[in-house]
């Protein structure tokens, strides 16, 4: 992955909810560690490696939106090392232990990850619930390494005490938390998240699709498991039953349930798996009832559509603070008379002789339909182009060729007169042809901000990341996009992807969902792009008058043909055009 | 080694009768239903617990498989209640967790001890051709296969067939054409609940597993739904009957016995990556 | 009155509005048509009518009832039919069984092809394997299957070729004359004028123009100022 280390997120955005979880956490754990007796310590414990396990399923599944069935199998294997790296008189340190037990983890996480590749929601469910029940049934037939006199797993000094072990479990969970907050803030974790919405977008934006899927599983089965070694440590005698597929199932629902992809999340999971049961048998009620509880608890909050109670609860604290300020209404700020703010101008891309895009021959067919037809298109340097025609005339079959989203097309794409025919879609972007996408692909859990930066993929300054908002009459950095509407979602993705610095931006209906003077306004911010940036631009757009202001020249497309290109004023009182729109035949 | 796939049959007759059911829900509903088991299990389990209090075989049966459609059925209203607009990931997370709901309740009513259950045919076999066919096998094996049939024949050329294929092909359009969906959904979930009671019915005498071990007979279960590419009646059939076959082989070879039961995973992993080959990006564009 | 009234219709998605206030009639016995470029709302009004998204405030009257707290297939059974944009057969299914699909008598394979005879040699074909064309006709068979009072039809020109269009349009007519309300949704306007009565303009989701079709053909400023124009011709 490029640029680990840009920063998505700012500190502040996430200060006040860590602030206080971290202040909780550490009164709790040293406060309750003195106070409580040793059967609620054991408890405690048993809820810091439930934190961790609905952590990396949080991560695998509520974050990167991939279906693990399997994440108490990763637990088993890190475990087991545990237990095999404690047989006889162990000398290494308990915690070099543990680390061990989750790297061992990691093969695992990158074998089911691999299919994930391919593989996608329903699919991905099947292949790891079944990977579950065969490593449960590896488990009990081979069982897990013991020593013969004693627990397979005692901690060494200072580890043997429950105190010691209590907090150092709570420790891990602190540590684990702020790995993947730092990870969130590097592009690692917003790249998580963008494979989640979708992974066209993620490529657009020029990561590797593959690498971040693969990522998130390893990253995954590390965490899940560092816990299977931690309790090992704290039980001594694990068995088979410990990582039954039942409980890969219980710790999803409970993941998807409370939004384990948050911290607080997690930590709700973790103290439900360990002391909900227990509630349940202080009420006299048995505590396997707790299980369906769960159950009844997941379908509630999938029926309620509004993602996990992590997530709710920090929507709903976003909307009360957001009240609290009487922030300006979400949405476009509409400033008519402001004038463009100076952007300075770049220059970094070399105007050779060749055309920005050249498109020459472009042939694509699905099956038995040719959907382009020998198309050629020339985009020269610092212009604006438009691409207009009739539904299902080919426009975005043309994009999503050029940007490298279509397998096997006949023709050549050039830009700056570099072939891309043979670059996969992220090397594409990284080369300087970025596109947004008709269906809009922001991430509404990123805000404004956030998702400039993740799109742009190299360090944006505060005051370069303002000017671009307001050049395109986006909404404040802090605003998240949850809140925005559809038009203005696709003014942040225009932004975002100029933001890159392309050489070449193709735009996918931008102004689709915008008012009209909205829409007119951004035709003319789309015109200036090119004197500003250095970029040209090819749009897409169904709305005349956008066209109109916003292009040079003109491409029409009809049933996959070029039907007639050339100045946009000329091109638009063209009869054959006209007559393509609203459906006549020429008459002379 | 053709006796050792013989002993197969009853597991293959029930992978494929499982196998069917899934593949009913999902090509009719759009639902992968990872309960289908627990469900199939839960109207055992009710037929067994009706069994054990002196009920005779012919009532205790019908009510298991009536308990395991209602089941079904109410599943079903809650998919096209709450998730009717919902994604297939969705709706297989909810699957997910009534999965888990059963296996609690089922383990809170029933217990989690194996039961001695019934063999309705009492270890009776007859030879054919030189080798041992347990009855129970037999109605297994032919079971699954006329299901299948009937099942294909009903879809074909009945009315309600018609209507069932084109719900599944275009819900929206189909309620646009006054079809009623909610009707026809809860009748496909109750059946399919019904033809799972079945399977477990069948296959819980040769097993010493509790209900959480039947449920689990999902996995072998979704392995037969894979091979008929979660569409074809007749393959998912075939495909259950392979594997249990298969799985009969292995039993006989001491090596490989204690793991047989891995082999439905290599059957998913090797069907979808296979199926799943060409699909390098996600589907929202 | 024996007709399809829409009154100070608004359709939000994604909470904007997509349509506002619209005011249309469909009456029986005529094709009505609703013209307007790409994204103006055309597809979005006939869903909220036949109840595809449900997210329509106002108020949308089926001879006289109204039916907008209705499910789908209420407002089918009550005499609405919604032929789909992207003519959505079931491809899996024979011409007839697509037909039985949508019937609710038990002449309606013949009503059908005695509409289409196009469609006769094609009986047990499967939906899939049709033309262009002949799938068009299928969808419009298959809703005239559950003798609708009020037929909506979307875009049926979207990808097929002007002389396929101009063979199924006189259908509608035809239609008309027999005492079907028709409303016909269209981008291309000049094939829909021929047939049509009355017409209405809609652009960025606000009716800007209604008038005889007739009077309609004689103005190609109007169409012209809605599609290719940056204003809505009814703004200038």
């Amino acid at each position: 992955m490029r640029g680990a280390s840009t920063r998505i997120y700012s500190w502040g955005a996430n200060l006040p909810m860590f602030r206080v979880l971290a202040f909780g956490i550490a009164i709790g754990v040293t406060g309750a560690a003195f106070l409580l007796p040793s059967y609620w310590l054991f408890l405690a414990t048993s809820a810091a490696i439930g934190v961790i396990v609905a952590r990396s399923a949080g991560l695998v599944t509520g974050q990167a939106g991939m279906i693990s069935l399997c994440q108490l199998s990763f637990a088993a294997a890190g475990a087991w090392v545990v237990a095999w790296l404690s047989l006889g008189e162990a000398t290494m340190p308990f915690p070099i232990r543990i680390l061990i037990g989750g790297l061992a983890a990691v093969p695992f996480g990158v074998l089911v990850g691999l299919p994930a590749l391919r593989l996608r929601g329903v699919n991905l469910a099947i292949i790891t619930l079944g990977f579950a029940a065969a490593a449960d049934l590896y488990f009990q037939v081979q069982g897990f390494p013991k020593n013969s006199f004693t627990a397979a797993v005692v901690p060494p000094p200072p580890f043997d005490s429950d105190l010691v072990y209590f907090e150092f479990c709570w420790g891990m969970v602190v540590i684990i938390s702020l790995l993947l907050g730092w990870a969130d803030r590097a592009r690692m974790g917003a790249a998580w998240l963008a494979v989640r919405h979708s992974e066209r977008a993620t490529a657009a934006m020029g990561m590797n699709v593959p690498l971040v899927k693969l990522t998130a599983f390893a990253t995954s089965a590390f965490i899940a498991g560092l816990s299977g070694g931690l309790l090992a440590g704290q039980v001594g005698l694990v068995t088979p039953q410990n990582f039954a597929p039942l409980g890969s199932l219980v710790v999803f629902a409970l993941a998807v349930m409370m939004g384990a992809q948050h911290v607080e999340g997690a930590l709700l999971a973790g103290l439900l798996i360990a002391l909900f049961p227990e509630l349940l048998r202080k009420l006299g009620l048995p505590p396997d009832v707790a299980d369906l509880l769960f159950a009844i608890g997941t379908i509630d909050v999938l029926r309620r559509g509004r993602g996990g109670v992590a997530t709710q609860i920090r929507e709903a604290l976003r909307i009360r603070r957001a009240k609290r300020l009487a922030a300006p209404a979400s949405g476009a700020r509409i400033d008519e008379h402001r004038i463009a703010p100076a952007l300075v101008h770049t220059g970094q891309h070399q105007h050779g002789s060749s055309p920005a895009l050249d498109i020459r021959g472009l042939t694509v067919r699905f099956g038995e339909v040719i959907a382009l037809d020998g198309v050629g298109l020339r985009l020269e340097h610092a212009t604006v182009g438009a691409l207009i025609g009739p539904n299902g005339a080919g426009k975005t079959t043309l994009v999503d060729a050029v940007t490298g989203f279509l397998h096997g097309y006949e023709g050549y794409i050039l830009a700056a007169g570099v072939s891309l025919d043979q670059l996969p879609a992220h090397r594409r972007a990284r080369a300087g042809v970025r596109r947004t996408f008709q269906q809009g692909r922001t991430i509404p859990d990123l805000n404004v901000g956030q998702y400039v930066r993740l799109a742009a993929g190299r360090t944006l300054g505060d005051s370069e990341l303002s000017l671009l908002l307001d050049f395109f009459d986006c909404p404040a950095s802090a605003q998240p996009i949850a809140s925005l509407d559809v038009g203005t979602r696709r003014l942040v993705e225009v932004a975002g992807a100029l933001a890159a610095r392309p050489a070449v931006l193709l735009l996918d209906e931008p102004a689709a969902g915008l008012a009209e003077t909205a829409s007119i306004r951004l035709a003319n911010r789309i015109a200036e792009i090119p004197h500003h940036y250095g970029c040209s631009v090819l749009l897409i757009e169904h709305d005349m008058g956008h066209v109109v202001a916003a292009s040079s020249e003109v491409t029409v497309l009809d049933f996959g043909r070029v039907i007639a290109n050339g100045p946009t004023r000329d091109v638009l009182e063209h009869p054959v055009v006209i007559a393509a729109y609203l459906g006549e035949e020429v008459s002379a | 080694m053709i006796q050792a796939a013989i002993s197969g049959f009853v597991s293959g007759g029930a992978y494929a009768t499982l196998g069917l059911s899934i593949v009913l829900v999902y090509r009719m509903m759009g639902v992968l239903n990872f309960a289908q088991a627990a469900i199939g299990a839960f109207g055992a389990y009710v037929a067994f617990v009706l069994f054990e209090g002196g009920m005779p075989y012919t009532l205790a049966v019908p009510l298991g498989i009536a308990a395991a459609a209602a089941i079904g059925a109410l599943l079903g209203l809650v998919m096209s209640t709450w998730f009717s607009e919902a994604g297939a990931e969705v709706c297989s997370t909810v699957s997910v967790a009534a999965l888990i709901t059963l296996l609690a309740a089922g383990f809170r009513i029933f217990g989690d001890s194996p039961r001695s259950v019934p063999d309705f045919f009492s270890g009776a076999s007859f030879m054919l051709f030189g080798v041992v066919i347990t009855a129970t096998g037999a109605v297994a094996i032919g079971g699954a296969v006329i299901l299948a049939f009937a099942i294909g024949l009903l879809l074909r050329r009945t009315r309600i067939g018609i209507l069932l294929r084109a719900l599944s092909e275009r819900p929206t359009t189909a309620e646009l054409l006054g079809i009623r969906a909610r009707r026809l959904t809860l009748i496909v979930w109750a059946f399919a609940g019904a033809v799972s009671a079945l399977a477990i019915l069948i296959i819980a005498p040769t097993r010493t597993s509790a209900f959480l071990g039947l449920s689990m007979l999902i996995v072998p279960a979704l392995a037969a739904a894979l091979i008929g590419l979660l569409r074809s009646l007749e393959a998912a059939v075939l495909g259950g009957l392979g594997m249990g076959m298969l799985e009969g082989v292995a039993t006989s070879i001491p090596d490989l016995a204690p793991y047989r039961q891995v082999l439905p995973f290599l059957v998913i992993a090797t069907m979808l990556l296979w199926t799943e080959r060409a699909e390098v990006w996600d589907a929202r564009r | 009155m024996s007709d399809l009234q829409l009154d100070e219709v608004t359709i939000t998605r994604g909470g904007l509005p997509v349509c506002r206030d619209i005011r249309l009639h469909a009456p029986r016995g005529e094709v009505t048509v609703l013209l307007g470029p790409n994204g103006a709302g055309k597809t979005t009004l006939l869903d909220a009518i036949s109840g595809v998204i449900a997210t329509a405030t106002g108020k949308i009257t089926l001879d006289g009832r109204d039916i907008l707290g209705l499910r789908r297939e209420q407002r089918a059974r009550l005499g609405l039919a919604h032929v789909e944009q992207g003519r959505s057969i079931f491809p899996g299914l024979s011409v007839e069984e697509n037909i039985l699909a949508g019937a609710r008598s038990s002449d309606a394979v013949h009503r059908v092809m005695a509409l289409f005879p196009q469609l006769i040699a094609r009986l047990h074909t499967q939906a899939g394997l049709l033309s262009g064309g002949e799938q068009q006709m299928l969808v419009i068979g298959r809703a005239l299957a559950g003798k609708p009072s009020v037929l909506l039809v979307d875009e049926m020109s979207l990808g097929l070729a002007p002389i396929v269009v101009r063979n199924v349009m006189p259908i509608f007519r035809q239609l008309a004359h027999q005492g079907v309300g028709i409303l016909l949704v269209e981008q291309y306007a000049a094939l829909a004028l021929e047939v049509g009565d009355r017409a209405y303009v809609l652009n960025r989701g606000e009716i800007v123009f209604e008038g005889d079709c007739a009077e309609l053909r004689g103005k190609v400023d109007v169409l012209r100022g809605a599609y290719l124009a940056a204003t809505p011709a009814g703004h200038k």
